[in-house]
């Protein structure tokens, strides 16, 4: 495994992950902040204000 | 009085034995050229919601891009050279960003009730275009040629054997899941994707909900198409 | 029958200019851009893969152990059934036998696959040839008792670096058939000998995957790489890259019961998922699902600019 500076990656994501864990219920702090991520971006896309144009009739 | 000296009509009626006029008179009445490329929209289409579907698309367009490049070098290219590995990434995080964008899409499309006003067809078309692309996706991940690929191929195998797919679907096996990966399913995600976009082109933005308000009467019992 | 509340009716109201080949050739500058950005923070995974000259010198042990269950018939793959061999009917969903009634597409005689055949191919060794016609001649009672012999004798075995001193006492031809085969992969020719058996040019991995499957060396990787079945493993990547996050669904059922002490849990998890995927494309139809919307109006978020104008 060549070092991340070789390869352009300034943070080497190929270390020891990490898992958050519940009950049964497991997942990768990775996948979690993308499903976090997914709703903080959804919930943005229906409140912020979008620009636009006065309609024509 | 010789063919030549009869003035020409101003549009030649089509012919209606003609397969040809008969497909583009149909053409042009399903999606006349303002309907195809419309330059103004409903006035409710006015929320960044309406974005993703655009930003899917967009997605779509960088991994395929990216895909031609990996698949121009070969599949052992990446792992062998920088700018290889570059675009490996700028594919895999394309990816990433095609199924956020897509799922957004999707959970705004279901709050919305798109399938409304006779677009049952729309809903169906992106369904079926997010089932394929896991699919493609995961021929990806097969195709890659390293311990991922190794693991992925040995786990799925038992799923799709269990049900007589693996028959015929070899995840095990390099050559064809690098087909599908670069043409077969990439064609089937990029022609779904463009019925999809059509249908949406053809029955409109889908309307807001009827808002009922205290003091009106009851919405029209019947649904109207588009 | 829909509700008369998701009529949708004509849009008789104003319009408004909305440039939609800008917007797009503005998301694929974002887009770009954003992929950049994040190959050049994070590129991508790209774990090694594994070869057998790699178990063989690493896990030797494992490796020997395995290679005793494939030539007497006891490994995962030789007992695997369809699509590989006849020896078992596979997964059944109540009536339904598809792993049988699709039959067997790639056969694979673990025997003489990953042992029998390759120690043909080992020139100049007439010691070797004689032992490997005394197994096959042999009645199957004998090699049975040959085999058993071996493999508890390896669980007594111990490893030293590349070599493994194991007592041979009762295992007849075996011992020395499989001292020879480590000796082959761990020179790199068995990975060869299973992908060229056949023909010059090969891309299918089919064989030599699966032999190393049927031992530790690929789960002891997945497993420090929460990639294990019960790990939600599905959904993972390698290290701490994002995974395939939207086959969450499709791994849960395997941490739940009945599925997961299930013999049939493979072809029950896909029944049950063709069926939600076949749902969630029908939607529209689904009385009471396509009416979620309407119990959760977000939607009253999105249009409220329009509600607002309807209403005043």
């Amino acid at each position: 495994m060549l070092p991340a500076s070789l390869l352009g990656a300034v943070f080497d994501l190929s270390r020891r992950p990490h898992y958050v864990h519940w009950h049964f219920f497991q997942m990768s702090v990775t996948n979690l902040l993308v499903i976090v991520l997914m709703i903080v971006v959804f919930a943005a896309a229906i409140l912020l204000p979008f620009p636009h144009r006065r309609a024509e009739p | 009085m010789s063919a030549a000296d009869e003035p020409r009509p101003a549009r030649v009626p089509a012919d209606a034995r003609s397969w040809t006029a008969r497909l583009r008179t149909r053409a042009e009445g399903a999606m006349p050229p303002e309907r195809l490329l419309p330059d103004r929209q409903p006035s409710y289409v006015a929320s960044w919601i309406y974005v993703f579907g655009a930003l899917t698309i967009a997605a779509l367009l960088l991994i395929v891009a990216s895909g031609l490049i990996l698949g121009l070098k070969g599949p052992a290219w990446w792992h062998v050279t920088a700018i290889g590995r570059f675009f490996n990434g700028i594919h895999l995080w394309g990816v990433e960003l095609f199924f956020f964008t897509m799922v957004v899409h999707l959970w705004g499309k279901f709050f919305m009730g798109a399938w409304r006003g006779g677009r049952s067809l729309t809903w169906v078309a992106g369904a079926v275009t997010f089932l394929i692309s896991i699919a493609a996706a995961f021929t990806g991940y097969l195709s890659q040629q390293n311990f991922d690929a190794q693991w992925i191929s040995t786990q799925a195998k038992d799923g799709l054997n269990s049900v007589g797919i693996g028959a015929f679907f070899n995840v095990t096996n390099f050559g064809q899941m690098y087909t599908f990966h670069v043409i077969l399913l990439p064609v089937a995600v990029v022609l779904l994707t463009a019925w999809h976009v059509l249908l949406v082109r053809r029955h409109g933005v889908v309307p807001p909900y009827v808002r009922q308000l205290a003091a009106e009467a009851p919405a029209r019992p019947s649904e109207e198409r588009a | 029958m829909a509700s008369p509340r998701d009529a949708a009716p004509p849009w008789r109201g104003p319009y408004r200019s909305y440039d939609l080949v800008k917007e797009l050739a503005i998301c694929i500058a974002v887009v770009a851009a954003l992929a950049t950005l994040l190959t050049i923070l994070f590129s991508s995974p790209d774990e090694k893969p594994s070869t057998i000259a790699q178990w063989a010198r690493v896990q030797p042990v494992d490796f020997l152990t395995t290679a005793t269950a494939e030539l007497d018939g006891s490994s995962d793959t030789a007992g695997y059934g369809p699509p590989y061999n006849h020896a078992a009917t596979g997964q059944v969903i109540g009536p339904i036998h598809l792993q049988s009634w699709l039959g067997v597409s790639h056969p694979i005689d673990t025997a003489v696959d990953y042992v029998l055949a390759p120690l043909a191919t080992i020139p100049n060794d007439p010691a070797l040839r004689a032992q490997i016609a005394r197994y096959t001649t042999a009645p199957p009672a004998q090699r049975r008792a040959w085999t058993d012999a071996y493999a508890k004798a390896l669980e007594r075995a111990a490893a030293h670096g590349t070599r493994v001193a194991v007592s041979p006492a009762g295992s007849g031809p075996v011992a020395p058939m499989m001292a020879s085969l480590l000796s082959l992969a761990q020179a790199r020719g068995l990975d060869g000998a299973l992908l060229t058996s056949r023909q010059f040019y090969q891309t299918d991995y089919t064989k030599p995957l699966l032999f190393m499957a049927d031992g530790s060396l690929l789960s002891d990787r997945a497993e420090a790489q929460h990639l294990l079945g019960d790990q939600w493993g599905m959904m993972n990547e390698t290290g701490s890259y994002p995974g395939q996050v939207w086959l969450w669904l499709y791994t849960f059922w395997y941490q739940v019961e009945p599925f997961k002490s299930s013999d049939n849990a493979d072809a029950l998890v896909w029944a049950l998922m063709m069926l939600l995927s076949l749902a969630f494309v029908c939607i529209p139809f689904i009385p009471g699902v396509r009416s979620i919307p309407r119990w959760i109006p977000l939607h009253r978020l999105i249009w409220r600019e329009h509600y607002r104008a309807q209403a005043s």
